[in-house]
């Protein structure tokens, strides 16, 4: 094909064939050059997020043997003391098992227990930023009553306090009787740990006598 | 005299590099440039797909173990404040029977304790953490004579001594707690109220 030999006709050619490259550039631009690049930078940062997203797993897998340790040694410790000295429901009642345990360290002390009596489950408040997470322990509490003398009473509650770090006595009441001086009305309220489980306790005494 | 033998539109150059001939290489190598260009550009976006998958596949390898290590963290944070609140159950207790022990032992001979309470309540610190507070509440009587140094030192054997020195917060004696025994006019009676330091849970 010849250009016109017309001046002005060949000029206008030449600004039509302009027009068209300049549209064709536009289009290239707009629909192949720039979602080229714009996936190219979402490539790119896909690419960043993932590097980093490995960067912290391979973080966190190289201090995955210390928390494994770690881990254990909690649960070895957390274990023995729970089956060592948290108490646990006989057939539901948790009653059973701590008369059974009163009574064999009145005995020791050759104290005869009056009578013991269920207080309940009771579980220690809390606020704040825990306000809401349920604890894992609550005290189950019995109220003791014995005749019994100072020693008796010492040595009675200390063997019990030996015997098991985690009960508490919370609450002592030791009167004496102008009738027989050795011997003392004795009124202890003692609590015990029980497990909690999905906020529930286990057995049967969970709910009752709550106070 | 110049004469010039050929027309204009018949001269020709002598040169060797024509200016044709330099806008076709001018034109070429822009050709050439702008292939290379691309073909860069098109390489570095198949390197940056190739290097996307590979991380893909590690990913898929990785997650997994990161999970289960993420899980593990979860577990030691649970267990760990689990056996935190079990321990609190221990360091909040005051072991009554040695601390009445150490009452027989500090209580001078002329005093006669008649009655002794202990009461437990919870408190909250002022950094909102549940705390048990422990009240000790001893009464008794002694003779008139001396009764007033005989209770005074028994005041300071159980804020000094152990194992009460670092258990207790106070020991008082209430207000009108010191008074002359009704039942004998010639003994006194009286009361000491001793607050133990707040012990908390966490």
């Amino acid at each position: 094909m010849k250009l016109p030999e017309n001046k002005k006709e060949r000029l206008q050619v030449f600004v039509l064939i302009g027009i068209g490259v300049a549209a064709v550039l536009y289009a290239m631009t707009q629909l192949v050059v720039m979602p080229f690049f714009a996936s190219k930078q979402e490539l790119r940062s896909s690419l960043q997020t993932k590097k980093a997203k490995l960067e912290k797993a391979e973080r966190e897998l190289n201090f995955a043997p210390k928390i494994k340790t770690e881990f254990d040694s909690v649960t070895g410790e957390l274990d023995t003391i729970i089956r060592a000295h948290v108490l646990r429901p006989i057939l539901g009642s948790y009653l059973v098992g701590v008369s059974e345990t009163l009574e064999m360290q009145a005995r020791s002390c050759n104290i005869k227990l009056d009578e013991v009596q269920e207080i309940g489950v009771r579980e220690p408040p809390r606020t704040g930023k825990k306000a809401t997470v349920a604890r894992a322990f609550k005290a189950y509490a019995v109220q003791v009553s014995v005749k019994a003398s100072y020693e008796q009473t010492a040595a009675f509650l200390r063997k019990l306090e030996d015997m098991n770090p985690y009960l508490c006595v919370s609450d002592v009441r030791i009167t004496g009787q102008p009738d027989s001086p050795e011997t003392h009305r004795v009124t202890l309220r003692i609590e015990w740990p029980i497990e909690v489980e999905g906020g529930k306790e286990q057995g049967a005494a969970a709910g009752r006598g709550d106070k | 005299m110049h004469i010039n033998l050929i027309l204009e539109n018949e001269q020709r150059s002598a040169s060797p590099v024509t200016f044709a001939m330099f806008i076709r290489i001018v034109a070429g190598t822009l050709i050439v440039l702008v292939l290379l260009g691309l073909f860069s550009v098109y390489f570095s976006y198949r390197e940056l797909q190739n290097s996307v998958r590979y991380c893909d596949t590690e990913w898929a390898e990785t997650e997994p173990k990161f999970l289960a290590a993420q899980q593990l963290r979860q577990d030691l944070i649970a267990r760990s404040a689990k056996l935190k609140e079990i321990q609190g159950w221990r360091t909040t207790r005051v072991e009554w029977g040695r601390q009445m022990e150490g009452v027989q032992a500090v209580t001078p001979s002329l005093i006669q304790l008649t009655e002794l309470k202990v009461s437990q309540d919870i408190l909250m610190l002022s950094n909102s953490v549940p705390a048990r507070v422990f009240e000790l509440r001893l009464s008794g009587r002694t003779a008139a004579a001396r009764s007033e140094s005989n209770v005074s030192e028994f005041q300071t054997a159980l804020f000094k001594q152990p194992p009460f020195d670092t258990y207790i917060e106070s020991v008082n004696i209430p207000a009108g707690a010191f008074r002359q025994d009704p039942l004998n006019k010639a003994d006194r009676v009286f009361e000491i109220v001793c607050k133990y330091n707040p012990r908390s849970f966490e």
